[in-house]
């Protein structure tokens, strides 16, 4: 099959002229070429429909030579092209010269993991009422979980501004700085949604993710509240994420 | 096994349809809605078929817009992965998927390319000619019948628009495919589009092809628009299809009868109101075949 989709594969296509048919107006070279043009142009499409502001952040000079090394290197094993672009993110840190641009690296991520939001299984948010429910008793063991699709990423670049920037089609001001800042990506119905969150928050919602109860998220806030205020802020963080859908 | 109907005259037409694209999901939804008032002279199309793929995930959009349209609109199950032609073994794991899928839509029917995707596990997302011979005919037909198996229900096979051809075939396409549907006691999409492609591609009369496949087990025709390139044609599914196809579509119907039809658009999506006007040409055509129908 090499033959048919990869331009340099010159043995290999020798042998399958050899057993093709002279036809019509084309010769079996040219009839192959057609072959190898579609495959490449429909993997490019697909990686455009899932990176669909990577390209303009590189131009064509750079990232035109990323997809083609990405296609060569990573053939689709899948009957779906739904997850032939999941590996990009892991290829372009290894891809020069951009691969230490965190904006290009951030950015890619970003861009996949929108899509993997877009994609989450559909689940019942849970309501604000529902805090109201629960029994006093039962507050310290309580443990949630995210609505599918959520994640948490952490950005050096401003890249959520500089992704909406190139989707409007303006030029983006690329600003980093040296700490990483928290951000939320989530769906609520079907709309993908995504902003930036408090450092306490950001620890918080990953001890969610790892399993931690109420009680161990109240204490991890002592880091940067006087006690007397944990009990507001958790609450005041439970209810925000619960208004957002992003517990189920 | 569920069947369709047996090879008879007794077909299902379902009338003229449309492949389902996101582009078009809100303007459809809201003219299929109940009591709508349409905003135009085209008629609505009278099913839809979709892209089984796109609806093989989790959830989201896509889940969310087939749940309506299944409400509203007879579907059609159309796949480009099965891979029938491979040497590769039957992905189980597919075509689980699919039935999964299909008993959620319960689908008019469910159809596919008679072609190879891939082998040892690469795939290309395209449609890959076979050579036309026996072993060819022996090897498909038994895959057809154990992918029919899983799914529970017999399958339509698609003929491909194909841009190159093997010494090794000994008959014609339209042979190949009429032997195929035998053996395997499955049912022919017709591509009309493809045939005229696959014709200009490698100079064959597409009369002799459509005069060439039983009758009985074709239930669906597509129809598209391609690029042509003067010496060779491309099958696009991005431009309205061209008169030369269109008079092929009204010999076919002359010859098969009604059969129920659709218009596939991939690329350059004109508004919904130019392709349902497609459509209703598409209609006039075939009331016309029948006027004159032998």
């Amino acid at each position: 099959m090499d033959a048919l989709l990869q331009q340099d594969a010159s043995d290999s296509q020798q042998a399958l002229c050899a057993i093709l048919t002279e036809n019509g107006q084309l010769n079996a070279q040219q009839r192959i070429r057609i072959y190898q043009n579609a495959y490449r142009s429909r993997l490019f499409s697909t990686m455009d429909s899932d990176y669909p502001t990577l390209g303009s952040l590189l131009g064509d000079d750079l990232y035109n030579p990323l997809v083609n090394a990405y296609i060569d290197q990573h053939p689709s094993n899948s009957p779906s092209l739904n997850n032939f672009g999941a590996k990009l993110p892991a290829f372009i840190h290894t891809f020069e010269p951009i691969c230490h641009q965190d904006i290009v690296i951030e950015l890619c991520d970003f861009e996949w993991q929108l899509r993997q939001t877009f994609n989450a299984k559909s689940a019942k948010p849970l309501l604000p009422e529902y805090l109201q429910t629960i029994p006093d008793t039962n507050w310290p063991a309580l443990t949630f979980k995210f609505t599918p699709g959520f994640a948490i990423k952490y950005f050096k670049a401003n890249t959520c501004e500089v992704w909406k920037a190139l989707k409007e089609g303006d030029a983006p001001d690329i600003q980093v700085s040296e700490h990483p800042k928290p951000w939320i990506i989530w769906r609520q119905d079907l709309i993908t949604q995504f902003q930036s969150i408090e450092t306490d928050e950001a620890c918080l919602l990953e001890l969610i993710a790892s399993g931690h109860s109420f009680e161990n998220l109240c204490e991890a806030l002592l880091e940067w509240w006087p006690e007397e205020q944990v009990p507001g802020r958790a609450f005041q963080l439970l209810q925000n994420w619960l208004s957002l859908g992003l517990l189920t | 096994m569920q069947t369709i109907s047996p090879h008879s005259d007794n077909k299902p037409f379902h009338g003229f349809g449309l492949g389902l694209r996101p582009e078009y999901y809100q303007t459809l939804l809201e003219r299929g809605s109940p009591g709508a008032v349409l905003p135009d002279k085209t008629q609505n199309p009278d099913w839809l078929e979709i892209i089984s793929e796109n609806y093989m995930v989790d959830g989201g959009k896509p889940l969310y817009f087939l749940d309506q349209f299944k409400e509203r609109y007879p579907i059609a199950m159309h796949g480009v992965s099965m891979n029938i032609g491979s040497v590769d073994p039957l992905d189980r794991q597919y075509l689980e998927q699919l039935k999964t899928l299909a008993n959620k839509v319960n689908p008019i029917w469910i159809s596919d390319h008679c072609c190879w995707t891939g082998a040892n596990a690469h795939n290309a997302h395209d449609l890959l000619p076979l050579p036309y011979n026996e072993e060819s005919i022996n090897h498909i037909a038994q895959r057809i019948t154990q992918a029919q198996n899983i799914l529970e229900r017999p399958i339509l096979l698609e003929n491909l628009s194909s841009y190159l051809s093997f010494k090794d075939s000994t008959m014609t396409e339209w042979e190949f495919l009429s032997a195929i549907c035998e053996q395997a006691n499955c049912y022919l999409l017709l591509d009309i589009n493809n045939i005229y492609v696959s014709a200009r591609n490698h100079d064959f009369d597409p009369m002799e092809y459509l005069l060439g496949v039983p009758k009985d087990p074709v239930l669906q025709h597509h129809l598209a628009g391609h690029a042509d390139h003067g010496s060779y044609i491309i099958d696009t599914h991005d431009a309205p299809i061209v008169e030369p196809v269109l008079n092929l579509y009204y010999k076919a119907l002359q010859h098969f009868g009604p059969i129920s039809t659709m218009i596939e658009r991939d690329d350059h999506f004109p508004p919904l109101e130019e392709l349902l006007s497609e459509l209703d040409q598409v209609r006039a055509i075939y009331q016309s075949s029948q006027l004159t129908a032998q």
